[in-house]
């Protein structure tokens, strides 16, 4: 198989940058593991089953409408329920390797847009595996693909201000809130008010955001700052949290619980860490960033990566939300039909113009969110006893590092301690640890990330061997 | 700083040569451009193989005093690893649970009969299986195996945790351990060498030591040229495949007289599938980089096809990972290891199957370092059968 332009991520950003290259006459193919389009904003139910009042709230209007005029494109080919599982450049271009149905196979683009989008930050802490403890995200990709609350009695404990709206989610699905926790002090919010100029441009945005508060405050739902749950307890599945002011283990004191609440759910919310295995895979140059996503891939004002043929757009250049990923994958797709000689430089600059506009403000929110909403390093290492699991694949727990660090005072690089420790090792490939692993170095002199190898989600030896590949050396 | 003996590389080669010069009351530095173990040393297939390889099968008549010698290196080998992870105080997840070499067509049984009577002779212990006694062994294995030869005495090591125990130990016994330092310049001064290497941080630090050992491994002919010296050792570019755990089934090390496999199960439940599939090497600008080599898609598929076409209960496993690592070749596929004649105080160990025979090798070259002769002789992998290559080196 080939392509003009071939965009991994169904996401706001790939559907936009599919759009407009499709409209330059590109023959784009995007690629989603999802069985359908919309990414991660726009979970959208499964095709069997109708969901009556599906995401109504006039905040998923723009992405909803991108949808709807996506899949009424022509000439892009949509491989849904089908996963990337590596991807090299080659004299052609880029070649993907892909699983779907059909088993695995090649697909050869001139170009490649990454917009791969990210995923929950995940926090080690005592009894973070228990079942019942869940991500904060993940709870409303459920709400919103089922509109089913996967439990009665939620608990949310973090510091970014999703939690509320998905709070307020549950709420309207029928469930339970016992409380919201954010581990910032109560002056965040007075920083945030500060900052206000960044906020104003985004009315809808933050009408949206009150209007969920009110909703909370009326139904009596305590919103709590300063307080984090600091572990979970219950037999074979969570019953009740324990919470413990943030300032004692910032402090890094062992910590003293304030409070119990008792819970069958407790979702965890401190944000978003990138998808970048397969630009780091490629060998796209990132650096890492502490607030806003981990290592997430450079790209010039194009959208284009240190790489030949290959884009990134959307959560994968750092954390921004739906809007941001939308206008880059714009941008990214104005750049492919641009880069393919399809579209003068004149008509690029005309065209992205707006978008640039719109993405200055959106930046200034995005940055301001990101900077807010992280809870700093000495919360999340506070967190992070050494019975924590933090490595959940390979079973490896905060104490196990840290005493491999210290029987190898030589290893200093992240690489070489997922070597020493196994952590990271696993299934996935350390998505889930790497941020975490890199807090307990004390120095950093390697490389800055796990090296992401092929393939990027597992898959059967079955399936990879009814393969074929192109080129036989 | 003087040292007596200066190692560089943080592989095997280079850590437990280290851990032995100490051992041996030197005083030592190593000198390691990455990290410990992130070279081949920590990326390759951990697989003891015991069992003669196929240029000394083909050239049994010609090689015999090679044999001989080869065969007496393996039984030291053999003893060095039962006790290693004593010497070591390390578990080194070692198992020796036996391993063996598959044929499945006439032509494979041919030279797995020849390679048996060949071993025999030289007195390695070998038992040649036919088909049901394959099964019987190996129950995990299809029918298509037609035969087998099996040496008790195969198997495998963690090779995570072989070279930290190395460094550890090196460590321990007062040795030494300079990462993030990559060594540009090695020179002969009256008579010293004089070592120089740019650390991460961009500060140059010089060293002088009486002893200079090259375990630079794939790179260790960049590193001799820095001493004036042709040290022929190739960088080849290698992959390996590793599943999910799955409960333990396969119980010997696989590998394959007629194909390219090497595969195992570790205690965790992990498959490991690998064999001397090649990846390709990075370049630029005509010159080999030290990053890591590309997963070449064919080759990845023909390993697999060849793993599930002896073992068809793999098929549903899911690949974790693959990965690909650089080790160094030589013209005639033996190691290098000794000393190099015409540059006094210069130590070679590079090349061969630097896993399986690295401990011993290490062992042997310190030997010969401190008391000027090794307990085993090192003669065949001597440096110097590559002298006329230095011939005109000035
Ligand atoms: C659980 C969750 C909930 C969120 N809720 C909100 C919210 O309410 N409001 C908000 O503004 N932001 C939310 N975000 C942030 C949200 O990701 C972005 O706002 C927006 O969806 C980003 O768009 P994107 O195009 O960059 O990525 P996404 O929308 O995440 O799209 C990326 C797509 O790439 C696909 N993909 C990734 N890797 C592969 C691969 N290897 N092969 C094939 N397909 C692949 C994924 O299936 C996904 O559909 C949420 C994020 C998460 C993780
Ligand atoms: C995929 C794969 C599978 C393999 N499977 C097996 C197997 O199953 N059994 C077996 O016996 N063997 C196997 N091998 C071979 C074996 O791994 C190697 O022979 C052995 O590890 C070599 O060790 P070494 O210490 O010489 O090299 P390395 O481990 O590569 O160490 C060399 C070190 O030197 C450092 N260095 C280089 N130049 C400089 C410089 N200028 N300054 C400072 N430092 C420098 C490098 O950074 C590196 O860390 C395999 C190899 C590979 C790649």
């Amino acid at each position: 198989m080939r392509t003009d332009l071939a965009i991994v991520g169904a996401g706001p950003a790939g559907m936009a940058a599919a759009r407009i290259a499709a409209s330059h006459g590109l023959a784009v193919t995007v690629i989603d593991e999802q069985a359908r389009a919309g990414g991660q904003i726009l979970r959208q139910p499964p095709q069997a089953f109708r969901v009556d009042r599906w995401l109504t709230d006039r905040i998923y209007s723009p992405q909803q409408q991108l949808l709807r005029q996506s899949t009424e494109l022509t000439n892009v080919r949509w491989l849904q329920a089908t996963t990337v599982l590596g991807a090299d450049l080659v004299a052609e271009g880029v070649r993907l390797q892909l699983n779907g149905a059909g088993g695995t196979c090649e697909l050869t683009a001139d170009r490649l847009l990454i917009a791969t989008g990210c995923h929950d930050m995940p926090v080690s802490f005592p009894g973070s595996t228990l079942p019942g403890v869940m991500a904060t995200g993940g709870i409303q990709a459920f709400i919103k693909s089922q509109q089913i609350v996967p439990g009665e009695r939620f608990l949310f404990s973090g510091s970014h201000p999703l939690q509320l709206i998905v709070a307020d989610q549950v709420l309207q699905a029928g469930g339970d809130v016992a409380a919201v926790l954010f581990s910032q002090p109560p002056s965040v919010i007075g920083q945030a008010l500060r900052h206000s100029p960044a906020l104003l441009p985004h009315p809808g945005k933050i009408l949206y955001f009150s209007r969920a508060c009110a909703r909370l405050l009326r139904r009596g739902v305590p919103v709590r700052f300063g307080q984090v749950a600091s572990c979970a307890r219950g037999d074979g599945r969570l019953q009740s949290v324990e919470i413990t002011a943030s300032k004692t283990l910032q402090n890094g004191a062992p910590s003293r619980p304030v409070d119990s609440i008792d819970c069958d759910r407790l979702g965890i919310g401190f944000g978003f860490l990138a998808n970048s295995q397969l630009a780091s895979q490629l060998g796209a140059s990132g650096h890492w960033s502490d607030t806003a996503g981990g290592w997430v891939a450079e790209v010039d004002a194009w959208m284009r990566s240190s790489l030949p043929g290959v884009y990134v757009a959307g959560e994968t250049t750092g954390i921004g939300g739906a809007d941001v990923a939308q206008r880059e994958g714009e941008l990214a797709g104005l750049a492919a039909a641009l880069d393919a000689g399809v579209l003068p430089v004149d008509a690029a600059n005309n065209q992205a113009r707006p978008t640039r506009r719109a993405l200055r403000s959106l930046y200034r929110f995005a940055d301001l969110l990101s900077r807010l909403s992280h809870p700093g390093a000495d919360l999340l290492r506070g967190l992070m006893t050494p019975d924590s699991t933090l490595c959940k694949c390979e079973e490896v727990s905060v104490g196990d590092v840290t005493t491999a660090l210290k029987n190898n005072p030589f290893a200093t690089d992240i690489n070489a301690l997922k070597l020493l420790s196994r952590c990271g090792m696993g299934l996935c490939q350390g998505r889930y640890c790497q941020y975490q692993l890199r807090s307990l170095l004390a120095e950093h002199r390697g490389e800055a990330v796990f090296q992401s190898r092929f393939p990027i989600k597992p898959v059967s030896i079955g399936e990879l061997v009814s393969g074929t590949s192109d080129q036989i050396h | 700083m003087h040292y007596d003996a200066l190692v560089i590389g943080g592989g095997l080669a280079g850590c437990a040569t280290a851990c032995y010069l100490a051992e041996a009351g030197l005083s030592v530095a190593l000198l390691e451009r990455g990290e410990i173990n992130r070279g081949a040393s920590g990326q390759n297939a951990g697989s003891l193989h015991f069992q003669l390889e196929h240029r000394l099968i083909h050239h049994a008549d010609a090689l015999a005093d090679e044999l001989q010698h080869y065969v007496a290196l393996t039984q030291v080998a053999i003893d060095h690893w039962r006790g290693i992870e004593a010497e070591l105080e390390s578990p080194l997840e070692l198992a020796m649970h036996g391993g063996l070499m598959l044929a499945e067509t006439d032509e494979d049984i041919g030279l797995l009969e020849r390679k048996a009577a060949i071993e025999q002779a030289q007195g390695l212990e070998v038992t040649l299986l036919d088909a049901a006694q394959t099964q019987a062994r190996a129950p995990y294995l299809s029918p298509a195996v037609r035969a087998a030869l099996y040496c008790p005495h195969e198997g495998h090591c963690n090779p995570r945790l072989l070279t930290p125990a190395y460094a550890r130990k090196a460590k321990r016994l007062g040795a030494s351990i300079v990462t993030h330092c990559a060594v540009t310049e090695t020179r002969r001064q009256g008579n010293r060498w004089r070592v120089r290497g740019a650390l991460g941080s961009g500060e140059v630090c010089e060293w002088t030591s009486d002893v200079l050992v090259n375990a630079a491994g794939a790179w260790a002919m960049d590193l001799g040229r820095m001493a004036n010296l042709h040290l022929p050792v190739f960088p080849v570019g290698l992959l390996m495949n590793v599943t999910e755990r799955t409960a333990l089934f396969i119980h010997h090390l696989i590998q394959h007289v007629g194909r390219r496999l090497s595969m195992k199960q570790v205690d965790d439940g992990n498959v490991l599938i690998g064999g001397g599939w090649s990846a390709r090497l990075p370049q630029q600008h005509g010159q080999w980089l030290p990053g890591r080599p590309q997963v070449d898609m064919a080759a990845l598929r023909a390993n697999l096809r060849t793993a599930l076409a002896v073992a068809p209960g793999i098929e549903s496993l899911r690949v974790l990972r693959s990965w690909t690592g650089t080790t160094g070749i030589t013209p005639d596929q033996l190691p290098l290891i000794g000393a190099v004649s015409r540059a006094p105080g210069y130590y070679v160990a590079a090349g061969g199957s630097g896993f399986t025979y690295g401990p011993t090798y290490a062992r042997l070259l310190s030997e010969l370092i401190t008391r000027g002769e090794a307990s085993h002789s090192l003669a065949p992998y001597s440096p110097d059968r590559f002298a006329h290559m230095n011939m005109f080196m000035g």
